[in-house]
């Protein structure tokens, strides 16, 4: 019998298998992944023990749209953590392109002009 | 080039300061069209310079080239913070005692650079801002645009708040500054828009800072990077740039 717990199963099956694929094609950053297939694995399981979670028993007392509220809060913080881990990640790799790009230059016109006094 | 012994300006007149090396530093994109005149000004000067082209589409390299001045160029666009601090690493590597930031657009007169590096030999301050809009020495001749005026009056305040610095022309990129100073910064230096900032920097980092009265030209040639569009975001990037400054503690490098 389908249920909405086996396809949300399925789907974050699909997504684990997506990003490992991803790592395996050299598009993710292993480092990323890691988070990424942590936070993926944590959100199989609470979907799989979501009966024994105490989040549920609380919730359990709501109606439906306060927990789909938190639900939605638990989502948005959770895209939202993983988002600012890729943003520090991006931005340690931005910080370091400067870095590189700066040095590449200075290299350059070093060759440039090691190049002028050799042929003088 | 040679290496200049003495400070000169274009008019001739000599400050008599011989131990001190100096080295102006021009960040251009896009600037071919301006910076024929301004290195042959430079030339004339008799100071060294380097031309950082900032992955320029146009000639810039070329013209620099053509200019025999040393040029570095970035394979991708680091924007003026990236350029500049290229530019204090050059003369971190190369020895030199005074750094010149000068424009690529050919607004600043190097006629009128003995005017913020006097300041800088002499030992009255580490880093010297050339100013259109001190009150006893206003630039009535040059017309600032609408959003550059705008953004500047905000960081002009917010800086005040932020330091109880008072600095008139917070935006102006004709700077000098000693070792010390463009030492520091080849360590940290802002991104965009970086001027302001900087001055917070330095401020924070117990480096001296003055401003001296200067005259400013129109452009050349080219388009300014400071659009009516980066105008609107530029508050909350001065606001963001400091409130990063401020919660950073900064140490002083005097090598």
């Amino acid at each position: 019998m389908i249920t909405v717990q086996s396809i949300c199963l399925g789907l974050l099956a699909v997504l684990g298998v997506y990003t490992l694929w991803l790592m395996r094609t050299g598009r993710l950053n292993a480092h990323v992944t890691v988070r990424w297939l942590l936070a993926e694995g944590a959100a199989f399981l609470s979907v799989l023990l979501w009966q024994w979670l105490p989040l549920f028993g609380v919730t359990s007392t709501l109606g439906d749209r306060e927990l789909l509220m938190v639900l939605a809060v638990v989502f948005f913080a959770l895209i939202a953590f993983l988002m600012l881990d890729c943003l520090v990640r991006i931005s340690t790799h931005s910080h370091q392109v400067k870095l590189l790009t700066q040095e590449l230059a200075l290299l350059r016109e070093q060759v440039e002009f090691s190049k002028g006094n050799f042929s003088e | 080039m040679s290496q200049s012994n003495e400070i000169k300006a274009g008019s001739g007149k000599s400050l008599g300061v011989q131990e001190a090396k100096i080295l102006i530093v021009i960040p251009a994109h896009n600037e071919a069209e301006s910076l024929p005149n301004l290195l042959e000004e430079i030339r004339q000067s008799g100071f060294d310079a380097v031309v950082i082209n900032d992955a320029s589409f146009d000639a810039t390299e070329q013209v620099a080239k053509a200019a025999n001045f040393p040029v570095l160029s970035l394979p991708v666009n680091l924007g003026i913070g990236g350029g500049v601090q290229a530019g204090f690493l050059y003369a971190i590597r190369n020895g030199y005692d005074v750094v010149v930031q000068v424009d690529g657009d050919g607004q600043h007169d190097p006629r009128q650079l003995d005017s913020i590096l006097s300041p800088i030999v002499a030992g009255e301050a580490d880093c010297v801002i050339g100013s259109r809009y001190l009150p006893d020495a206003l630039d009535t001749g040059y017309k600032t645009p609408f959003p550059r005026r705008m953004g500047m009056y905000f960081s002009t305040g917010i800086l005040y708040l932020a330091s109880g610095l008072r600095i008139n022309d917070t935006t102006s990129g004709f700077r000098a500054l000693n070792r010390a100073a463009f030492g520091f910064f080849a360590t940290e230096y802002p991104v965009d828009h970086p001027e302001a900032e900087a001055l917070l920097m330095l401020h924070q980092a117990g480096f001296r800072v003055i401003e001296r009265p200067i005259k400013m030209r129109c452009r050349d040639g080219g388009q300014s990077l400071f659009t009516f569009f980066r105008a609107l975001l530029y508050p909350l990037r001065v606001i963001v740039g400091f409130m990063g400054i401020l919660y950073k503690s900064h140490r002083r490098i005097d090598s």
